[in-house]
């Protein structure tokens, strides 16, 4: 994972349910996006763009899209479930 | 806590009337609740105490304390017989009274109600409930019937006879646990369906599951290194893991192992985001959890590799089953399923020396995924409201070894 360069992007925890808990197993509630390569944690997942927006390969056949949302950007799982995104807060306001 | 615990109590038709006018004979029923029970002992690598089930058998209950140690030694001996016989290839056959499940509008199609996700045959074997689940069950569970009309008119056959119809089953013993994740106890039986075929009361063939394809005997090798726990791997350098970590979440504290330590010795230290802050404790004047906060410990060895994670996220609800269906597909079929009262549990991979699950971790495996509710302390004050904590561990299963002393 970059440790300085890309952006930070974590899901909003107001977000539906589903969508949290596909994004938390898919390693997705907290990302670094730069360009089309997305790091999930240690992790660097397959993606591929499509249509304007970026598809990422996750584990069983699944997938998620990252796309423009009317406020911003959002994960839409394959399902259909959908979470908005925002810009990760600064860790010293985290802990 | 929904449909992951839901249990669909099917009675063991032992002896059911032949099917008048069936398509295919069903198979006698032949399920020896004890051949069944041993089987599974056996298949599944669990050690039987053969002294006090022979003990309150009929024979030994039956006969004079001057004749008993004769016919315990006896009855001992008949039952290591039966399973010296058993293997992973001795069959069993039963007619279950069973039913077809409402039509599902969203995917077109009835189900066999035997094979959801969730339900079981039960099987008693001394007074104790063997739950005998089937791994290939989805091949088995659908009906599908995409047309509304011909849908229509099966249904108002189905409630003539009040949904209930009968499913003759042949099924061998695989090992233990539910892979799908749902059905918990203490002996849940992992079987393979070998022919399924459901009648109606009047001897009708509704369906016969094809079980063509893989067999479901034959589960993927674990290794831990292959996988991650929401994003984070087992195998790399502390300081990589160190570096995700802090860019994603915060700084975490990096503790290197002391005289002190109570963790176990092939650990050199660990790297740590305060798991206290993801309990709730009411009245407590420390940080509150808040949905979306991360806790995290992660343990190296002394070439500073990370062989051991454990992180935790707080959720403001959590439904179980969508949580177990993402769960299998993300990882695949479970090893085994806990559904006790303080949480429900998945567990993947083969078991493990329990001395490298801790802090959290739930059950002797590799992977474990948990679902705890909020800690709250009686007494203490005011409640935070329901949160929950799903908790995810990764152990490396090949650096770690065998099980060790857990089994």
């Amino acid at each position: 994972m970059p440790t300085h360069r890309g952006d930070v992007w974590e899901i909003d925890p107001g977000a539906p349910a589903e969508a949290q808990v596909l994004a938390y197993l898919n390693g997705l509630h907290a990302f670094v996006r730069k360009g089309d390569d997305i790091y999930s944690g240690t992790t660097k997942l397959r993606t591929q763009t499509e249509g304007g927006a970026l598809v990422i390969t996750l584990a069983g056949n699944s997938t998620a899209r990252l796309m423009d949302a009317d406020d911003g950007q959002a994960l839409v799982f394959a399902d259909g479930a959908k979470a908005a995104l925002r810009a990760h807060q600064d860790a010293g306001e985290k802990r | 806590m929904k449909r992951a615990i839901r249990i669909l109590l099917m009675t063991v038709a032992l002896g059911a009337t032949p099917m008048l006018g069936s398509a295919q004979n069903p198979p006698p029923d032949d399920l020896d609740p004890e051949k069944l029970a041993l089987t599974y002992y056996k298949v599944a690598g669990k050690a039987f105490d053969f002294d006090p089930i022979a003990n309150l058998s009929a024979p030994v209950q039956s006969a004079t304390s001057f004749d008993k140690p004769d016919v315990m030694r006896k009855e001992v001996a008949r039952m290591h017989a039966v399973q010296d016989q058993a293997t992973d290839k001795t069959e069993f056959s039963v007619a279950v009274a069973n039913s077809i499940t409402d039509y599902d509008h969203a995917h077109g199609e009835f189900s066999v109600a035997l094979f959801e996700a969730g339900s079981y045959l039960p099987v008693y074997f001394n007074k104790h409930e063997y739950r005998v689940v089937f791994a290939n069950a989805e091949r088995a569970r659908a009906i599908p019937m995409p047309d509304k009309e011909q849908a229509r008119a099966f249904d108002q056959e189905l409630l003539r006879h009040s949904r209930a119809v009968t499913t003759n089953i042949r099924f061998r013993v695989i090992g233990a646990g539910d892979p799908a994740g749902a059905v918990s106890g203490e002996d849940v039986v992992r079987a393979e369906l070998l022919s399924a075929q459901t009648v109606d009361r009047d001897g009708k063939v509704l369906t016969t599951a094809n079980l063509s394809g893989a067999p479901a005997a034959a589960p993927a090798q674990f290794s831990a290194a292959a996988l991650d726990v929401a994003g984070l791997r087992v195998g790399v350098k502390v300081n990589e893991l160190q570096a995700a970590i802090e860019r994603l979440y915060g700084k975490p504290t990096r503790t290197e192992r002391g005289k002190s330590a109570d963790y176990d010795e092939r650990f050199a230290g660990y790297l740590e985001l305060d798991l206290m802050r993801c309990l709730d404790i009411p009245g407590g004047h420390r940080h509150v959890p808040q949905p979306g906060d991360i806790c995290l410990r992660a343990f190296y060895d002394s070439d500073e590799i990370v062989r051991s994670i454990l992180i935790q996220r707080v959720f403001a609800t959590v439904d179980t089953e969508v949580v177990r269906r993402a769960a299998l597909n993300r990882y695949g079929p479970a090893s085994t399923v806990e559904n006790a009262g303080t949480g429900y549990v998945l567990g993947w991979g083969p078991t493990l020396d329990r001395k490298l699950v801790s802090y959290g971790g739930r059950s002797g495996y590799p992977l474990t995924l948990s679902i705890d509710g909020s800690v709250e302390f009686p007494g203490a004050g005011r409640s935070h409201g329901a949160k929950y904590v799903i908790a995810l561990q990764l152990v490396d299963n090949t650096w770690a070894g065998g099980p060790g002393e857990h089994q």
